[in-house]
């Protein structure tokens, strides 16, 4: 083993690189490097993906046991018997994400030096860009749960600067901001899980506490006061029917539902799409919303522990997925078109990672990068031909002028639906095929009805995805005839990244064929096996072929069916689909105002909010506008203020206080 | 007569120092001939004093080896004790900085502000040693004293004088309850040292316990009303705004902490007996503390104002970890935990909060300092650096990681769930998620597009720079490495027991 | 319990006060003070928890003290205010006096009610302020102030009332009486280090003073 070599040291070089990069551009971007500056960011993306590619190697060349980098670099936090340290740990499943995260990264920086070119934030942008590219490696590097934590917010804070990158549009900034505060929720929840795993295992290393969870050992959880073996703790009841251990994960996948855009958080996804598109591409669509599925496989001896929260999981993802794929169909803009798609397929992994089937929701998810980072950057592609024309209905007909694009575009979307043999046809069928053939024994009829729905769903994805194609590349122009003079293909350093996605979408799925398939074809499960010693291993589940065959096939006609239907709507009739909105007016509407979930949230989270913050500051609004309106009479100074203080501020200040006593004492002293 | 030996009086060589540099500073303002000459001399005259306190903190030998009771046990020097002066010498340094550049601009004679400056420090160390009801009294009313002349100090500023009124007058108020429990306690145990309250504390009659209750009461409002605990923190949001910028930097965070440490003496030393009083009482203030502060900070657009209603409510989530630390029943680890977090969140607390305060004196847009967020409109890109440190103070109020206000507050969160008072861990981290709200507007502000304001702004002196530059570093060493600084608070809260 | 009722009159003493003050002015409040507040030690005795001299005088002159301090909120003229003062200070060295603390009962008569209100009185007179006009009470804040300051009365009084109207030694206090040497004794003995505090205490205050009375000197 050559652990103990240089090799381990490289593992901080990771996400080092980026930050210097930031700091650098940060600092010398504005007065030097100006149109030039993407050079440091994206040799640093180049770098960090190269070493990630070395260290991989590295991983593939020992036991598949014994196939773990671990670097501590010094203790961080430490208070009697709980401790943390800086450590960055490099296993199979962190090497996954690490290739997806800096591969598809690196291309999406060579993307935007074609894409951001004019823009006068240009150095700004790959400040922003490299400090993501850094923080994201935290993320999936770190060896416990308060470093990914570290990680986590860094993304998320890289995420609402570049969601806001163009401030000057207010929609930007406020985009940015909901996606922050919806976070925050999401990460008190997060917060709360690591309180409760730190005052059960005493510690958040990754390790430690899937060693305590495998060997059953005692702990001293602080309810109990006596030790106890880690089952029983998380059996015990702690109210509402609700076990300690799923009040933790339950707590931890409430986080992941914050990052990665689930039911009931899922509304700030959507708005990010204000970002510039590289960053929808990389940050809202192949990476950090992806994290996460990354908490829930890191953390699943976990979740295999509680199976009420499997079901939970299983339930949101599912509910995600078909409440996004519903709302992705009316969608006009084709960025919020992905963006909905993006939601729906996180739903799919995370339904994948309720059934247990954490590999298929890691393989989903990698295959999931490739495509749709590359519809994405597609769709920039045309957003840069068309003048940042995002209306689907203003386009059409593009596929002759736009070749690469439409070209590279078909190959994502194919990949979306899930057509044979395109990289997302292998994940989604496992997925499909693990929800039905589980059980659960908390719910035992949940996942029949959640195969109905994401079968569903699936139909749904091939449908508005078709729709998304034939709009914009097929049927007749609608594009307006000043942009279409000077509608024109991309440069090489945007249509290069498309490329060498597409050929990921396409081939991506070789790396994982399983079941039934695998079987057939002699392929092997690379991805499964290779995750094997950190999330257990792929039963084969060739006692079923039958059924997964029918399964499959099933899947593939209605794709086919519902691109025929979307074909005759968006191609042939483009004038049925407004008769049809026409005759389904009140479900359109719902449909096209998002199910009206943001105004929902607005009544009944932001606005009693606010109501109460009046409702406190009642008293001081009075007073601040007493002091705004007096700043004019200065020079009444004297006399003004002891008419305030006649006017009885002071007095009513005491009298809480007076108040305060007369409560606290009564409730002290009378019982 | 018998023979009467004085006592020791090594130990009190910290606070001597900083007091008579308080008075050559003093004597600077009265004979320097002109405002020029004074003006530099001053400032320096602190920063040595306040410097030097240091290493004599260190020098005499102190109670962290063998406890003795010096003074009859009314002053103590112990490990806590000479950390928590350590912070304060920290808030009286950056205090001292922050105020250079502001009383420049202001065109004030100094002389005198740096002076009561030292003696509200003083008072601050005298609390944080008090072993006895008298001295923690005294001490309370110098930095009381001192704080009043100094919120008062712009005599023609009327909102400045109006601060200081208020201020007087509500502290003087809050004095009297406090002064009514400790008259009580005296009552109770016939010796105001807490050695005696502790003893009579330790078997009371059943009557005498509903008097026990009611110093009890009085005492958290007293104490409550500098620590700005709800409901005695109505003053705070006034006073500050009112008060001059470098003010309000030390008014924030200085009283504070005296407050606590206080606190954190009298219940170890003097009230373990009276635990089951005094944490159903801290609960439910902490909650109301944090839920007030923060939700009415939401509605806010004067920033001085919305730090105002954050520093009540982090006092809120201090609270949190002294009553994990006496909830009954909690073993001696957690609740020297506790109590260790407590003190760490006082450290943090204090760079972020003096950082984000000292940030608005580095800004003047038109004739007067930066107050509301119009001001800060555009920031980013007429001040990258101004608005950097104060995006950094922001990160760490929120409390995100690697900076130390994320370090603090989970601290302070996990030892309440190790003390099993689950329902503050929660109220804390939910709060934690409202007060992201206002604070991220502020951030949001700093770089938005319009500048608000056409004039350009005032660049901060060098000692302003300094400052916040420190303050900022410190904030990230401690989120990056805190071991150091809590392993120290772990070794002082140790030494109470 | 039954020491309840003596305590609880005794307590109410200002609040007749205010009531009286608004019927018939200041002797009118004098006088109700005065009977209520025999009413309240008659009843004390009758119910025989306070039979002393030394009782009789404390709750005495104690009145004088809740009376005077009264006189000087409520009234509207500051010469008149610092005289009631005087009568305030008096008290307190009174019960000081009946408490056995003679040297304290001398220091606040020389120092308060010497010193400080000669100096108050000069400075009243100097400055020449106006009589204050009468200020409007009531409203639903002054009902709130009151009925909050009856409930912290009631409070307070149930907390003290089950230890008796009695004077006793607090639980551990020595029985000596304080002389002026013992004072001595404990200021440069256990205390020296609060008395050293206390003028520190007073420094702050002197500056203070000049602070923010002096002339401004700027550049």
């Amino acid at each position: 083993m050559l652990g103990t070599g240089p090799i381990p040291e490289l593992l901080p070089v990771v996400p080092a690189l980026p930050f210097a990069a930031a700091l650098l551009v940060a600092l010398v971007g504005p007065k030097y490097l100006q149109g030039r500056s993407h050079a440091l960011s994206v040799a640093a993306a180049a770098g960090s993906f190269l070493i990630s590619a070395v260290l991989f190697v590295e991983l593939l060349g020992q036991n598949a046991e014994s196939r773990v980098i671990h670097l501590t670099l010094w203790r961080w936090i430490a208070s009697g018997g709980f401790e943390t340290h800086v450590g960055f740990l490099f296993d199979p499943l962190s090497a996954v994400m690490c290739l997806v995260v800096t591969g598809v990264g690196f291309l999406i920086h060579v993307y935007s030096i074609g894409y951001m070119k004019d823009d006068p934030s240009y150095f700004r942008f790959f400040s922003y860009l490299s400090l993501f590219l850094g923080s994201m490696p935290v993320l999936v590097l770190a060896d416990n749960f308060l470093l990914l934590f570290v990680g986590w917010e860094g993304v998320g804070l890289c995420s609402y600067l570049l969601i806001g990158f163009w401030y000057e549009k207010s929609s930007a900034s406020a985009a940015g901001l909901k996606a922050f505060l919806v976070n925050r929720i999401g990460d008190a929840g997060f917060l709360l899980g690591l309180a409760g795993l730190a005052a059960v295992f005493g510690t958040l290393d990754f390790g430690a506490i899937h060693k305590a969870v495998d060997t059953n050992a005692s702990v001293t959880p602080w309810f109990a006061g006596t030790s106890m073996t880690v089952r029983d703790c998380f059996a015990s009841p702690l109210g509402l029917g609700i076990t300690v251990g799923t009040a933790i994960t339950l707590a931890l996948f409430f986080g992941a539902t914050g990052k990665s855009a689930q039911v009931p958080l899922y509304v700030w996804l959507p708005d990010a799409m204000e970002g510039p598109t590289p960053v929808s591409a990389l940050i809202h669509a192949a990476t950090m919303v992806t994290a996460g599925v990354y908490l829930l496989a890191r953390a699943h001896f976990l979740f295999a522990l509680t199976p009420v929260t499997l079901a939970v999981v299983l339930g949101v993802g599912t509910l995600t997925a078909v409440i996004a794929a519903s709302i992705a169909v009316v969608q006009r803009d084709i960025k919020r078109v992905l963006a909905y798609s993006t939601v729906s397929q996180l739903g799919f992994m995370f339904a994948a990672a309720g059934t247990g089937a954490f590999t298929a929701a890691i393989f989903h998810l990698v295959t999931h990068a490739f495509f749709k980072a590359l519809l994405f950057l597609g769709a920039g592609s045309v957003m840069h031909a068309l003048d940042n024309e995002t209306d689907l209905f203003r386009m059409g007909g593009l596929s002759k002028k736009l070749r690469v694009t439409s070209l590279t575009f078909l190959v994502g979307a194919a990949a979306l639906v899930g057509l044979p043999p395109f990289a997302g046809f292998f994940s989604k069928d496992e997925i499909l095929f693990r929800v039905i053939s589980t059980t659960n024994p908390s719910a035992p009829w949940l996942p029949q009805a959640c195969y109905a729905v994401l079968l569903v769903t699936s139909a749904l994805t091939a449908f508005y995805t078709a729709r998304m194609v034939f709009l914009a590349f097929y049927g007749t122009s609608r594009v307006d005839s000043h942009v279409a003079a000077h509608v024109h293909e991309s440069p090489p350093m945007m249509t290069l990244p498309l490329a060498a996605l597409a050929l990921l979408a396409f081939v991506g799925g070789a790396l994982g064929v399983s079941g039934v398939l695998g079987v057939r074809l002699h392929a092997p499960d690379f991805v499964g096996r290779f995750l094997e010693p950190v999330l257990g291993a792929t039963s084969q589940h060739a006692d079923s072929e039958g059924a997964e065959l029918v399964s499959m096939a099933a899947v593939v006609g209605i794709a086919l069916v519902a691109i025929a239907l979307a074909y005759f709507l968006y191609v042939r009739h483009l004038d049925a689909p407004a008769k049809i909105a026409d005759a389904f007016s009140g479900a359109y509407r719902a449909l096209s105002r998002k199910l009206y979930v943001d105004e929902v949230y607005d009544w009944i989270v932001v606005r009693p909010v606010g109501w109460l913050s009046r409702l406190g500051s009642g008293v001081d609004r009075y007073l601040v506008d007493g002091i705004v309106n007096a700043t004019g009479v200065v020079a009444h100074g004297f006399s003004w203020l002891l008419g305030r203080l006649q006017n009885g501020d002071l007095q009513l200040y005491g009298l809480v206080i007076g108040i305060g006593i007369a409560v606290i004492l009564f409730s002290v002293l009378v019982r | 007569m018998e023979a009467m030996t004085l006592p020791d009086l090594r130990e009190l060589i910290p606070e001597a120092t900083i007091s008579i540099s308080a008075l050559i500073a003093i004597l600077v303002g009265a004979l320097a001939r002109n405002y020029s000459s004074a003006r530099r001399i001053a400032p320096a005259v602190a920063l040595i004093g306040l410097v030097a306190a240091v290493p004599l903190m260190f020098a005499v030998p102190h109670a962290t080896t063998v406890p003795t009771a010096r003074f009859e046990g009314v002053f103590v020097a112990d490990a806590f004790a000479v950390c928590l002066k350590l912070l304060f010498s920290a808030v009286g340094v950056i205090a001292t900085l922050v105020s250079v550049n502001f009383l420049e601009a202001e065109r004030q004679a100094n002389g005198e502000y740096y002076g009561l400056l030292l003696l509200a420090v003083v008072g601050m160390m005298l609390t944080a040693s008090a072993r006895d009801v008298v001295l923690l009294f005294l001490g309370l009313e110098v930095l009381s004293l001192s704080t009043y002349v100094l919120v008062g100090y712009l005599r023609k500023d009327p909102h400045s004088t109006e601060s200081a009124i208020k201020y007087f007058l509500l502290s003087s108020f809050a004095t009297a309850l406090l002064l009514y429990g400790l008259s009580l306690l005296y009552g109770i145990s016939g010796g105001t040292s807490y050695a005696a309250i502790r003893a009579a504390g330790a078997h009371l009659s059943g009557d005498l316990r509903l008097v026990a209750m009611l110093s009890v009461v009085f005492l958290t409002a007293g104490i409550g009303f500098k620590a700005t605990l709800v409901p005695f923190h109505m003053y705070a949001p006034d006073v500050y705004q009112g008060a001059p910028g470098c003010v309000a930097a030390f008014l924030a965070v200085g009283p504070k902490l005296a407050a606590f440490g206080a606190l954190i003496r009298l219940l170890v030393e003097a009230m373990p007996g009276f635990a089951s009083e005094w944490v159903p009482l801290l609960t439910v203030v902490s909650i109301l503390t944090m839920t007030i502060g923060n939700l009415v900070a939401l509605s806010q657009s004067n920033v001085k104002r919305m730090l105002a209603y954050s520093s009540i409510a982090h006092a809120g989530y201090m609270l949190i970890g002294i009553v994990a630390a006496f909830t009954p029943g909690v073993t001696a680890d957690v609740r020297s935990q506790a109590l260790a977090a407590v003190v760490y969140y006082l450290v943090a607390y204090t760079f972020m909060k003096m950082g984000a305060f000292g940030i608005l004196l580095s800004i003047k847009p038109g004739d007067r300092f930066a107050e509301t967020l119009d001001d800060l409109r555009g920031l980013g890109r007429r001040r990258p650096l101004a608005a950097a440190l104060l995006l950094v103070f922001l990160l760490s109020l929120i409390g995100i990681p690697l900076t130390a206000g994320f370090t603090a507050k989970f601290y302070v969160f996990s030892s309440a769930i190790s003390a099993g008072c689950y329902t503050l861990a929660i109220a804390g981290i939910l709060n934690a998620v409202v007060a992201a709200t206002y604070y991220s507007r502020i951030a949001i502000a700093l770089y938005a597009v319009e500048p608000g304001r056409g004039e350009p702004y005032a660049a901060g002196g060098i000692s302003l720079k300094v400052a916040l530059a420190a303050s900022a570093i410190a904030i990230l060493l401690l989120g990056i490495f805190p071991g150091r600084v809590l392993e120290t608070a772990l070794q002082s809260v140790r030494s109470l027991f | 319990m039954t020491s309840v009722w003596p305590l609880l009159l005794y307590y109410l003493l200002p609040l007749v006060g205010l009531w009286t003050y608004r019927r018939g002015g200041r002797t009118g409040t004098l006088a109700a003070g005065i009977s209520w507040f025999l009413a309240a030690v008659a009843l004390g005795v009758v119910i025989g928890d306070a039979r002393s001299f030394a009782v009789i005088s404390f709750y005495l002159l104690s009145l004088v003290a809740v009376m005077t301090a009264f006189l000087v909120v409520t009234g509207t003229n500051p010469v008149y205010g610092a005289l009631s003062l005087i009568g305030t200070f008096t008290g307190i060295a009174g019960v000081f006096v009946v408490l056995q603390c003679e040297f304290f009962g001398i220091v606040q008569v020389i120092l308060y009610a010497g010193a400080i209100l000669v100096l108050y009185l000069f400075v009243v007179m100097m400055v020449d302020l106006p009589k204050e006009n009468a200020q409007k009470r009531g409203g639903v804040r002054g009902i709130a102030a009151i009925a909050t300051g009856l409930g912290l009365l009631a409070l307070v009084v149930k907390a003290l009332a089950p230890l008796g109207m009695r004077l006793q030694p607090a639980a551990g206090a020595s029985a000596e009486p304080y002389s002026v040497r013992a004072v001595g004794t404990a200021l440069f003995g256990p205390y020296l280090v609060p008395f050293e505090v206390a003028s520190l205490l007073l420094l702050v205050a002197l500056v203070g003073a000049i602070v923010l009375s002096g002339r401004e000197r700027e550049s």
